[in-house]
């Protein structure tokens, strides 16, 4: 006889063992230390009993997640907070490199073109996903490295995946700082910077955005990451500070 | 970047109604596992929002003060950090290596406090200790808790209060076939993440 699983020596602690695996875990050593296992922990919950510490888990309040951040040099202090959305959260220094940019920002190449663009947005999808590793399997099917356009340092990559079950997503890796008043978001632009789609905002170092089906990304190969003030105004604020093309 | 083709294998198909679900500290666990090793910073964040609720209650519950406990959190994070390279994410649990490092620093805080008790009272025999048989019983009853609904009720119902799980499925309006599934899978819950947290520790 092969080993008990999990579920039938847990069957065995509750008293619904059959008679074959009780008589199995008597007589295999492996199977009497993995109940005996199961056991000790039957035996502390009862143990417990009536005096057991009840009630829900506590979350720790936001400034140890802070301090952590800190200690560890985690950028995004706030962001690991679940559920609270704390604007402003970032550590100082944090929005610096992002907040002089913004200041020096003169005109780029993006800016000279962007009155013409700006009446001819395609839409926003606004499909941005947790972010977090990809669970399933995917294939990469374009990628674009991205460039900081001020100082065209490398910013990460833009990689185009195609998961098992055919949804297309855009992951985006890069630097991600969380900015005051304004946040940062991710398009796709034609060759020509007339059309484009924004895909909705970053949400930390890694983004996923599941593309439309049917959306032909080979007329958009330009990702294109701008600061958007928190203002209202869906159109492209033509402040660009990442860029690259993808490769298709 | 590599994450982006790692194919991993297909899980194994989940019988029907079996409540094969794994928890989400599992499921996402070799991916996360595997960032937080390599140094990833949204990993250590992603292990913070998974574990930290369990972390700071424990160590609230170990310690009896939120100030301590927050303290522990902090070190227990910082320490994991600092020594991920020292984590093995294809032979150890995140979550359980977390949770034992958590526990070690609320036996170096109880055994801090038990330096301060003798100090002030030299003269004094007795000196009130929690042991870590006492912090593994608080850890467990945590568990439970991240058990979450209905299975951290009825194992309290049943382990608590002593109740039958014919009583149960009564109270809560279940088959008691239900209620026996619940019981077994966290049972075997119960005993997977005991077990991590103490080979961690």
């Amino acid at each position: 006889m092969s080993h008990l699983d999990d579920d039938a020596l847990a069957a065995i602690v509750l008293g619904d063992g059959t008679d074959a695996d009780v008589a199995h875990a008597t007589s295999c050593p492996q199977c009497a230390e993995a109940l005996a296992d199961f056991e000790r922990v039957t035996g502390s919950l009862s143990a417990l009993g009536a005096d057991a510490p009840r009630g829900p888990l506590e979350a720790p309040p936001a400034h140890v997640w802070d301090a952590i951040a800190a200690q560890t040099g985690t950028a995004q202090a706030g962001n690991a907070q679940t559920g609270t959305v704390q604007p402003g959260a970032a550590p100082a220094g944090a929005t610096d490199e992002l907040a002089a940019r913004r200041a020096q920002r003169n005109t780029s190449w993006w800016a000279l073109t962007a009155a013409a663009a700006v009446g001819v947005v395609v839409g926003g999808f606004g499909v941005s996903l947790a972010t977090g590793p990809t669970q399933e399997a995917s294939e990469l099917v374009a990628s674009a490295p991205l460039a900081q356009l001020q100082t065209e340092s490398s910013a990460g990559t833009a990689d185009v995946e195609v998961r098992e079950d055919g949804t297309r997503v855009l992951v985006v890796e890069t630097d991600y700082e969380d900015l005051t008043d304004a946040y940062l978001e991710v398009w796709l632009i034609d060759q020509n910077i007339e059309g484009m789609v924004s895909l909705g905002h970053l949400t930390g170092e890694r983004t996923e955005f599941v593309l439309p089906e049917g959306f032909d990304i080979t007329l958009y190969p330009i990702v294109d990451i701008s600061i958007e003030p928190v203002d209202g105004n869906p159109a492209h604020s033509g402040d660009s500070v990442t860029r690259g093309v993808l490769d298709l | 970047m590599s994450v982006t083709t790692v194919r991993r294998p297909t899980p194994a198909p989940t019988p029907e109604g079996s409540l094969m679900e794994l928890p989400s500290s599992t499921a996402g666990g070799a991916a996360l596992a595997h960032a937080f090793a390599a140094g990833d910073d949204s990993a250590l964040e992603e292990l913070y929002r998974d574990v930290s609720s369990l972390v700071y209650t424990l160590a609230v519950r170990a310690l009896g003060s939120a100030a301590d406990a927050e303290d522990v959190t902090q070190q227990t994070f910082v320490s994991a950090w600092k020594a991920r390279e020292t984590f093995d994410p294809d032979r150890g649990d995140l979550r359980g290596w977390t949770v034992g490092i958590a526990k070690r620093r609320i036996a170096d805080a109880l055994a801090a406090r038990a330096r301060e008790a003798r100090r002030a009272q030299a003269a004094q025999e007795h000196v009130p200790t929690v042991g870590a048989d006492h912090v593994d019983a608080v850890l467990l009853a945590c568990e439970v808790e991240a058990l979450g609904d209905p299975r951290n009720r009825i194992v309290a119902l049943a382990y608590f209060e002593g109740a039958t799980h014919q009583q149960i499925a009564t109270r809560l309006d279940m088959p008691l076939g239900t209620v026996k599934s619940h019981l077994r899978r966290s049972l075997t819950e119960l005993r997977h993440r005991w077990e991590v947290s103490d080979v961690a520790s």
